[in-house]
């Protein structure tokens, strides 16, 4: 058991190695040399050498790659190129309001998914299982970012219950402040986002909930259950149930760390300043270090989210061994 | 050929297959077709009967969808949108299985140092987070369709590697395989002719998700303003209405590109399932 | 062609897990195999029984090359198995056939009748064209399927399990083979249709002069199909001889016990069964001496100590430190 754990753990230390050198590479290898937009090609030659020296760009490849490395223990990311303030400061305070935003609405769509799913499951055949299904299935494939558009439309500009972005009324706070996330103001900034992300993101866990529902409901000891008198309800909830919930509690660490990276979309149609939004900014305005910043630190939160439920899944299902 | 008749046929048999599978021809027809039937230019910009620009104008006769901020047809500018759509989906789709389906038979079947190595690299892939991969690669490569194709492909196979390798381990003991070895059969004879076609079925609801995820892809890249520039897909048209602030004035330009993109990735996941419904039957319920 | 086999063995490495071998804990091996000895005659069947884990079938694989020795060796017609496999991988596999006992998973459900029996020839280089497709059906035909066309577009899923044991029959000898290896055939068939398969593996050896090495824990059909009856047990080779005089008098006290389960058809009439105790031994864990010895009613000191080796005279011979006398089963 630890052994798995500890070779579970060496993996993940390889692919994050491995994410890092590729983004290292990748910024300076690729076409569209990025060092092209912060060093003006009108410069002179002999400042744009100066600007060279200053950001360490006339190190071998492997001098810089090293001392990137080196950086990144100690969480230096570099200076923003816009705003000449460390790269970390502003990704750290994004990644607060991008988890304020999708924890919570996370757990709620699994915990309505969940219950949904084996609600209309055990309600199989009927209108109102092939309806929720259609619903569930349509909000599946119809893009984030619209239906967060469409939720403005209808309940920002029509009935004007909520604003229309932001994470604040702008003004309120001239700098960060933790004081922000406690006033009724954010939590009325927070609702339309929140909402549209739990109905969309509830969809998953709803129709696999149902799928595994389905195949739980011919087992022999559901059938048992109901012979031993058990009223529907202790059947649907005490067996059934139970047993349908470890292949969904295994997808959410992995979902959750795919919804993170999936905020990208709904930060942005909601300005709300998270890491997905900071890295937009940073890309169209050519702010690398802000930009491999951000990336790398959705990665983590990615890898570990695949970590986590590569874990759970070994420590819920008996019939996984350790070897 | 003979494979793909048998696909059609098993959705076919599914009422919802039967009337998703309408649905996908209908999309097809209007990617072949759509720039040909399109009433108007979709980059014109239309004027009214008083010389004036026709700004956000309501559905007409005229302009079924009616027009965008800068007097564009939006009728015309969603059928060209079809095209895009299926086609970047589409070889996404096709990339994404040809080269999940490679790495998952040669993992599963060698299994040993080759699978080591080959998962390991998956579950790399498997940590770049999806879309901002995709938003960093077309930032330095540039956009194009090419590019977007690409970018989505590499952060795209790597789940249908791992389910195609998991079903590969349980078939390469199949008596079936130790048969063909002891027929003088290659390893690669064994993997391409005798386990391929066996999970091809799978390979193809596989691709079902996939297209139907590239497509919700490719619209969000071209709402974030990462689309290829050069042609008008239904995610840049919600990012022109998004960007010109004028939207919630004009809901005939938000609607259509969401209710198409809906409607056609519904269709596709639907035949998804009703193929996996074929192949495990019990899906269906009791 | 003759086969001689000597001394085979296959052995497992059974993986110790790292904390494990930190506590000291060697890495130990499980003896599937762990030296068997028989010759085979052309046109000969020899009939390989035992418990299952008993290593028969791995015997087998052995045989048609599905898996390497780890000691002794195979001779066909008189050159090593490894070397000609190493020479010619193809030539080797034409010579050296298999029916498995599945007759379910060994068919690929993807293919057609007509692609299945071809594929053999197909993987030894033959070109597709009429030859081929003869072939095919003399192959099918020779099975007991006739007529042959009416099977070569359909998928297995659509014949009975009889006729998909006689499509594997009939893809093992479009090779013509020499040696056949059925690795119980009949085990996961219908009683009715056994016999037919028995009937037609028999005919096939007789046709051919095939040497059949045929696998089966099953007692019964041995007596029908074979010439000669080797006896496994944990690995090991007990007793072979003729098969009509080791079933009316086994010497080894394991080939007793085993008889006397064949159910007889007279009512009332028993035999005198011999108590074996137990379950069969771990093969990882095969204890000292007579590998039998704690199971056996006849066991004694030495038993417990020694390894009998085979005793007897050619071709009836058993290891056993006690063997039974001869007709007093």
């Amino acid at each position: 058991m630890t052994a798995y754990v500890l070779r579970r753990l060496a993996y993940m230390a390889i692919t994050l190695f491995a994410m890092i050198t590729l983004m290292f590479f990748m910024f300076r290898l690729l076409p569209g040399d990025p060092t092209a937009t912060v060093i003006s090609p009108a410069l002179d030659e002999g400042a744009r050498e100066a600007m060279r020296r200053r950001f360490g760009l006339d190190q071998p490849l492997l001098t810089q790659y090293l001392a990137y490395l080196r950086n990144l223990t100690v969480l230096d990311f570099g200076l923003s190129f816009r705003t000449s303030a460390p790269a970390w400061e502003m990704i750290e305070l994004r990644l607060v309001n991008t988890l304020l935003l999708i924890l919570p609405s996370m757990i709620a769509a699994y915990a309505i998914g969940a219950f949904g799913g084996a609600l209309i499951a055990w309600h199989r055949g009927g209108k109102a299982e092939a309806s929720v299904v259609l619903f569930a299935t349509a909000m599946q494939s119809a893009p984030l970012f619209w239906l967060s558009m469409l939720a403005i439309l209808v309940f920002s500009i029509l009935l004007g219950w909520f604003p229309t972005g932001h994470i604040v009324t702008p003004g309120r706070f001239p700098g960060p402040s933790w004081r922000m996330y406690l006033t009724a103001d954010f939590l009325h900034h927070l609702a339309l986002p929140f909402l549209v992300n739990t109905l969309y993101q509830l969809c998953f866990p709803l129709l696999l909930m149902r799928s595994t529902m389905l195949s739980t409901i011919g087992e022999d000891y559901v059938e048992l259950a109901r012979m031993k008198g058990l009223t529907e309800r202790r059947v649907l909830y005490g067996h059934a149930m139970r047993n349908s919930l470890l292949p969904l509690a295994t997808t959410l660490p992995m979902i959750l760390g795919w919804a993170v990276a999936g905020s990208v979309v709904i930060e942005t149609v909601f300005s709300w300043p998270g890491l997905g939004l900071l890295m937009i900014e940073a890309i169209s305005g050519s702010d690398y270090p802000v930009v491999q910043g951000a990336f790398l630190l959705i990665a983590v939160l990615t890898i570990l989210g695949t970590f986590v439920a590569d874990l759970l899944y070994g420590l819920l299902d008996p019939r996984i061994t350790y070897r | 050929m003979a494979f793909l008749l048998s696909f059609l046929g098993a959705v076919w048999k599914a009422p919802t297959g039967r009337f998703s599978l309408v649905l996908l021809a209908l999309f097809l027809v209007a990617a072949i077709l759509g720039p040909l039937v399109a009433p108007h230019d979709p980059m014109l910009r239309n004027y009214g009967p008083d010389h004036k620009l026709l700004r956000l104008a309501g559905p007409s006769w005229d302009h079924w969808l009616g027009t965008t901020l800068m007097g564009r047809d939006i009728a015309s500018q969603m059928l060209h949108g079809a095209r895009p759509a299926l086609l970047v989906g589409g070889l996404t789709a096709f990339g994404t299985v040809a080269i999940g389906m490679n790495i998952g038979l040669v993992a599963g079947y060698f299994g040993g140092r080759t699978d080591d190595v080959l998962m390991r690299i998956t579950d790399m892939f498997l940590g770049l987070p999806f879309l901002p991969f995709i938003i960093i690669v077309l930032s330095l490569t540039g956009r194009s369709l090419t590019t977007i194709v690409v970018a989505m492909t590499l952060v795209m196979w790597r789940s249908t590697a791992r389910v195609i390798r998991a079903q590969v381990l349980s078939l390469r003991e199949m008596p079936f395989v130790a048969a063909a070895r002891i027929t003088g059969a290659s390893d690669l004879a064994i993997v391409y002719r005798e386990i391929a076609p066996n999970v091809l079925p799978l390979a193809l609801v596989n691709a079902a998700f996939a297209l139907a995820w590239a497509i919700i892809t490719e619209a969000s890249i071209g709402f974030l303003g990462f689309g290829d520039p050069n042609s008008i897909t239904w995610g840049s048209i919600l990012y022109d209405a998004y960007a010109s602030q004028t939207m919630y004035r004009a809901p005939w330009w938000v609607v259509p590109p969401g209710i198409a993109i809906m409607v056609l990735v519904s269709a596709v996941y639907f035949v998804g399932r009703a193929y996996e419904e074929v192949l495990n039957p019990r899906l269906r319920g009791i | 062609m003759r086969v001689e086999v000597r001394g085979l063995a296959r052995h497992y490495a059974l993986g110790a897990g790292l904390a494990a071998r930190l506590w000291g804990e060697r890495p130990r091996s499980l003896r599937a195999v762990d030296g068997v000895s028989f010759d085979l005659a052309a046109g000969e069947v020899l009939g390989l029984v035992g418990e299952s884990g008993c290593g028969k079938s791995t015997t087998g694989r052995l045989l048609v090359g599905l898996e390497e020795p780890s000691a002794g060796s195979i001779r066909m017609g008189g050159e090593d198995a490894a070397a000609l496999r190493r020479r010619d991988r193809r030539a080797y596999h034409r010579g050296v056939q298999m029916v498995f006992q599945d007759p379910y998973g060994s068919l690929n459900p993807y293919l057609t009748i007509a692609e299945i029996v071809a594929r053999p020839q197909v993987y030894q280089g033959h070109a597709r064209g009429p030859d081929l497709d003869a072939r095919v059906r003399a192959a099918l035909e020779q099975a007991g399927l006739t007529p042959a066309g009416h099977y070569l577009g359909r998928h297995p899923h659509q014949i009975s399990g009889g006729q998909r044991q006689r499509v594997c029959i009939a893809r093992a000898i479009v090779l013509d083979p020499a040696v056949l290896v059925a690795d119980e055939p009949i085990s996961m068939l219908d009683v009715s249709i056994k016999w037919g398969i028995i009937r037609l593996l028999k005919r096939l050896v007789a046709e051919r002069s095939i040497s059949l090495l045929y696998i089966t824990h099953d007692l019964a059909t041995v007596a029908a199909i074979c010439d000669r009856i080797a006896i496994m047990y944990l690995g090991r080779i007990v007793e072979i001889g003729p098969v009509g005089e080791v079933l009316a008098a086994p010497r080894h006290p394991y080939t007793a016990a085993l008889v006397s389960a064949i159910p007889i058809a007279t009512p009332g009439a028993r035999r005198p069964a011999p108590a074996i105790r137990g379950a069969i031994p771990d093969a990882a864990d095969i204890p000292p001496g007579c590998r039998f010895a704690p199971r056996c009613p006849r066991a004694t000191d030495v038993c417990l100590k020694a390894d009998p080796a085979m005793t007897g005279t050619l071709p009836w011979q058993a290891a056993c430190h006690h063997p039974r006398p001869g007709g007093a089963a």
